[in-house]
């Protein structure tokens, strides 16, 4: 996507008559630099921004321009923005109230988070100084994708997660307010002597649910999970929970607040002493906290007493083992009823791979065999309901250690992109949700196709649209990006033309 | 042969050629061949005359013109209907025999689907005429102002000087140093490129301006010499200043339209999204003076300036007369400007005229209806297909066209299933009022059939 993105050139005049005329074009016909969707924590897009150079400056300076879209893809803004040559812009939500766009400033090793108001009007700048080590491990960590560098507080303000590079590495989480409320940082201690890191997973107006990872070294194959709920008015921590190894080992997918202000927590259990990141889990579970942190409820399902039961038969009549599921999303509806979306996956031998070996090269002599997307429907008391399946071609990705468990294969291949799971887009008004794919179809007597694929949860049925990525004409190519929701953003490039047509299409339910 | 009637023989001799275009594709003539090498040649006689020291520049801006508006034929950007070719010609020939001074040798008159009112003369004897100035208008006296209009930009020459205008301004020694030297600037280039096209483009538009009120003024002259009504050039002008603010007016009143007994019309429907930005215009810290500039002088002055350089006194109760011919003219331009909406797939606009021009009478009811339904089942196959963004755009905050926006955001927004339930809804409706089905029974048959 990137490199087809880089060909596009924004052109501020459209005229080209002679000599004059063409430097002039060229001169104002600027390279993007990246493109964003704005999304907020539900995925929902708010719009999108053009980032691009204009100007160079005096004294290593340049003028850049971010160009705004919303999110029905109307032109509605061109803000100039003057900083250093090569600052990065990383990151770019919008509250509500207003937008703020994460810049990385390699030179001078800052971070600026600059916002505009709904009128337009910059706000304040936020400077946090790093240092390279810092910068690099924050890449890192978002390359990842498991990583949310700045998360959106509806109508309040907005949290910026980073790298701290104390006696181990750290983290810092600001919070810059919108709404006239105090900012504070929640910092990790600088004397700690485990690698920490937090992810903030969800927020409303009162409280912050964040998980913390710790491990002893880089190189340390055990990681614990801790649950940290922080007040969103003073930064002050309310309670925190551990899943520790020897107790309770618990991987948390997601984490919602319900509107009773209980944190409800969402993942894996394992047995105790397991290690999360290589064993099998035993099961899915549910847990309702309240803001104490008392448990208020803990519902478990197991993966051999119930799941293994209830789990469809293939079509051939002969794949009724579920082999593993990643669990990619969990969504509660308004209903109370949970859904858990995954892909089925397996390890198995990797004929090219063993090839390889054999030949003296290098390789991996297992891989990933990932099939099937599912989603686990839970009632409210976390009963297993139904499992669906829906068909998906079958993907390959070869192992990253041979000898590690096909979990922490999953766990790491995952951040490599290995799955066909994008992302799901929760419609908290209507209560539905949709979870996208990217699927490679192999057809029966036709040419194979890529196809983007929509589970959609509507009136409590799921159901399935998709849009297949490649035209008959070759010379269009098509991408799908995030957009509102319920819709896809499609970008038809024609290659012969050099023409982009970009149009928002909505899902078909 | 008398040489005030050879202009008017070559003028027919090129009518027939242009209206036996016609073919079952309105939208591409069967000889199109021919017809490019016709234009070609106009732009090539055209060409040949311009001479001067920019003359190469000026020759290479009409051939890339020339080439843009062959491939608009091959785009179904005209139309080639006979009968509107018919009435307009009527209209042209009065005009040339009134004034022999016009030698319409390599006048050609292009129908242009745009349901915006407009005319244009492109300077090497095209002219093109939108759809939706036939249907604004009110009489062939109205018409035949706005063509003389556009002639006189032709024998101004307007379009020469006008280019003529930018390749001297471009080629100025003054904007070839300013060029230079932000070529030699290290920093701050594209700024100063951007004032200086800023400074062109206020030069080039000031000129535009002046030039609408003097084709204004030859454009009358010619016209009060034909029988046509004086104050009927203040009524077309003013015609149109009502449609520059805002050419989608009506109230199409969505909600009643789609409001069915068996599947009432659902709010979400006209839902909106939040919006990044609480502004009413665009915002923009590269914007550019001449962005916000007119091309044409407020029609409020040109009114003034007729009134005032040839006293043309309005004739209040001439108004209400009903121009019978014209209507004519002006019905079968209506439905083609429905028609054009649908062939190319434009379904809000498609949909802002079935209702505009039912309201106002100006379709039948078993028209309106019909196309309704087609409309409906177009619109399920762009969604089922996920194209339809592709023809009718996203609401855009910024648009004063309230009225097309608010349909853009019904018909995006509805979901397929939605479609399909009213579909089956509207074909209710037309069993209940009776309306002759015949050629509807395919779309009928199918949103039964998805509905069970």
């Amino acid at each position: 996507m990137r490199k087809f993105l880089t060909l596009i050139c924004l052109s501020i005049i459209s005229f080209s008559l002679n000599a004059q005329e063409k430097t002039l074009k060229e001169i104002t016909s600027l390279k993007m630099k990246n493109i964003g969707a704005l999304m907020d924590k539900n995925n929902d897009v708010d719009g999108y921004y053009f980032y691009y150079e204009v100007d160079k400056l005096k004294k290593g300076k340049r003028e850049y321009a971010i160009k705004m879209l919303d999110n029905n893809l109307n032109d509605i803004a061109t803000k100039s923005y003057i900083d250093e040559k090569n600052t990065i812009l990383a990151d770019s939500k919008f509250n509500n109230q207003a937008l703020m766009f994460t810049m990385i400033n390699v030179k001078e090793r800052q971070y600026k988070l600059v916002s505009f108001d709904k009128k337009g009007e910059r706000g304040k700048d936020v400077l946090i100084d790093v240092n390279k080590k810092e910068m690099k491990w924050l890449n890192l960590m978002v390359k990842t994708g498991n990583f949310n560098m700045l998360l959106p507080v509806d109508n309040k303000g907005f949290l910026f997660n980073y790298v701290k590079n104390n006696e181990k590495l750290g983290y810092g989480l600001k919070y810059i307010a919108t709404d006239g409320g105090t900012t504070w940082d929640y910092n990790s201690p600088e004397d700690s002597e485990e690698i920490l890191a937090i992810n903030p997973i969800e927020v409303n107006e009162k409280v912050i649910v964040a998980l913390e990872a710790s491990r002893k070294s880089l190189f340390s194959q055990t990681i614990k999970f801790k649950v940290l709920v922080i007040d969103i008015e003073t930064g002050k921590l309310l309670f925190e929970k551990e899943f520790d190894r020897e107790n309770n080992p618990r991987l948390i997918t997601n984490a919602f607040l319900s509107n009773e202000n209980e944190v409800v927590l969402l993942g894996e259990y394992y047995k105790k002493g397991d290690n999360i990141i290589k064993a099998k889990s035993l099961g899915i579970f549910a847990q309702i906290n309240n803001l104490d942190g008392k448990v208020i409820s803990d519902n478990k399902v197991s993966w051999e007493d119930k799941i293994d039961k209830m789990m469809p038969t293939g079509l051939d009549g002969k794949d009724s083992n579920r082999g593993y599921v990643y669990f990619h999303d969990i969504v509660r509806t308004q209903k109370g009823t949970y859904y858990c979306i995954g892909e089925k996956y397996r390890k198995t031998a990797s004929g090219a791979g063993i090839a390889s070996l054999a030949l003296g090269g290098s390789g991996s002599a297992t891989q990933l065999t990932i099939t099937d997307a599912m989603v686990f429907e839970f009632n409210n008391n976390f009963d297993l309901n139904n499992i669906e399946v829906f068909k998906k071609g079958k993907s390959r990705a070869p192992s990253l250690i041979d000898f590690g468990s096909p979990q922490l294969n999953a766990h790491a291949l995952k951040a490599f992109g290995a799955f066909d799971y994008e992302f799901t887009q929760i419609d908290t008004d209507r209560d539905r949700f949709y979870a996208n794919f990217i699927d490679y179809e192999r057809l029966k007597g036709e040419k194979n196709k890529l196809a983007f694929k929509t589970i959609m949860y509507n009136e409590g049925k799921l159901s399935e649209d998709k849009i297949y990525l490649e035209k008959d004409s070759k010379k269009i190519e098509l991408r799908v990006l995030p957009a509102k929701l319920g819709h896809v953003m499609l970008m038809e490039y024609n290659k012969k033309e050099k023409t982009l047509d970009i149009h928002l299409e909505k899902l078909n339910i | 042969m008398n040489f005030r009637h050879s202009p008017i023989l070559i003028f027919l001799c090129i009518i027939n050629f242009i209206t036996a275009q016609e073919s079952s594709n309105q939208y591409i003539p069967n000889n199109l061949d021919s017809l490019k090498v016709y234009l070609k040649r106009i732009n090539n006689n055209h060409i040949e005359k311009i001479n001067g020291s920019l003359s190469s520049k000026i020759k290479k801006a009409y051939k890339n013109r020339d080439g843009k508006v062959l491939e608009s034929i091959e785009d179904s950007t005209y139309i080639f209907n006979s009968k509107i070719k018919k009435d307009l010609n009527l209209v042209l020939e009065h005009i040339y025999e009134s004034n022999p001074n016009i030698n319409p040798t390599d006048f050609s008159f292009f129908i242009k689907n745009s349901i915006v009112p407009n005319a244009a003369c492109y300077g090497d004897g095209m002219f093109e005429i939108n759809l939706g100035l036939f249907t604004q208008l009110e009489s062939n006296d109205e018409l035949a102002f706005i063509i003389c209009h556009e002639i006189a930009h032709k024998l101004l020459e307007h379009s020469l000087k006008g280019i003529t205008k930018r390749v001297a301004l471009i080629n100025s020694k003054e904007t070839k140093k300013k060029v230079r030297e932000i070529k030699r600037k290290r920093y701050g280039q594209t700024r100063a490129a951007l004032s200086v096209i800023d400074e062109l483009s206020i030069d080039i538009l000031d000129y535009s301006k002046e030039v609408e009120a003097e084709a204004d003024s030859l454009g009358f002259v010619m016209f009060s010499k034909t029988r046509y009504s004086k104050p009927a050039a203040l009524y077309a002008l003013e015609k149109l200043k009502r449609v520059d603010e805002m050419v989608f007016h009506h109230d199409i009143k969505i909600d009643s339209v789609f409001d069915f007994k068996s599947y009432p019309f659902k709010s979400y429907w006209l839902k909106e999204t939040t919006s990044l930005f609480d502004t009413s215009e665009k915002i923009n810290d590269f914007s550019l003076v001449s962005d916000t500039l007119k091309t044409h002088p407020e029609i409020e002055f040109r009114v003034n300036k007729l009134i005032k350089d040839y006293n043309v006194i309005r004739e209040e109760n001439k108004l209400k007369t009903i121009d019978y011919k014209y209507q004519d003219l002006k019905h079968v331009s209506n439905m083609q400007s429905i028609q054009f909406a649908f062939d190319l797939k434009f379904l809000d606009l498609a949909l802002y005229q079935l209702i505009e021009k039912y309201n106002h009478k100006k379709i039948s009811s078993e028209y309106y209806y019909s196309k309704m339904v087609e409309l409906l089942y177009l619109t399920y196959q762009a969604k089922k297909a996920h194209e339809l963004g592709k023809y009718v755009p996203q609401k855009n905050g910024f648009s004063d066209e309230k009225q097309l926006n608010t349909i853009r955001l019904f018909l995006n927004n509805l979901e397929l299933n939605e479609v399909k339930k009213i579909g089956l809804a509207f074909c209710e409706l037309i069993k209940n009022k009776k309306i002759d089905t015949h050629n509807l029974s395919e779309i009928i048959e199918f949103f039964k059939s998805i509905n069970n």
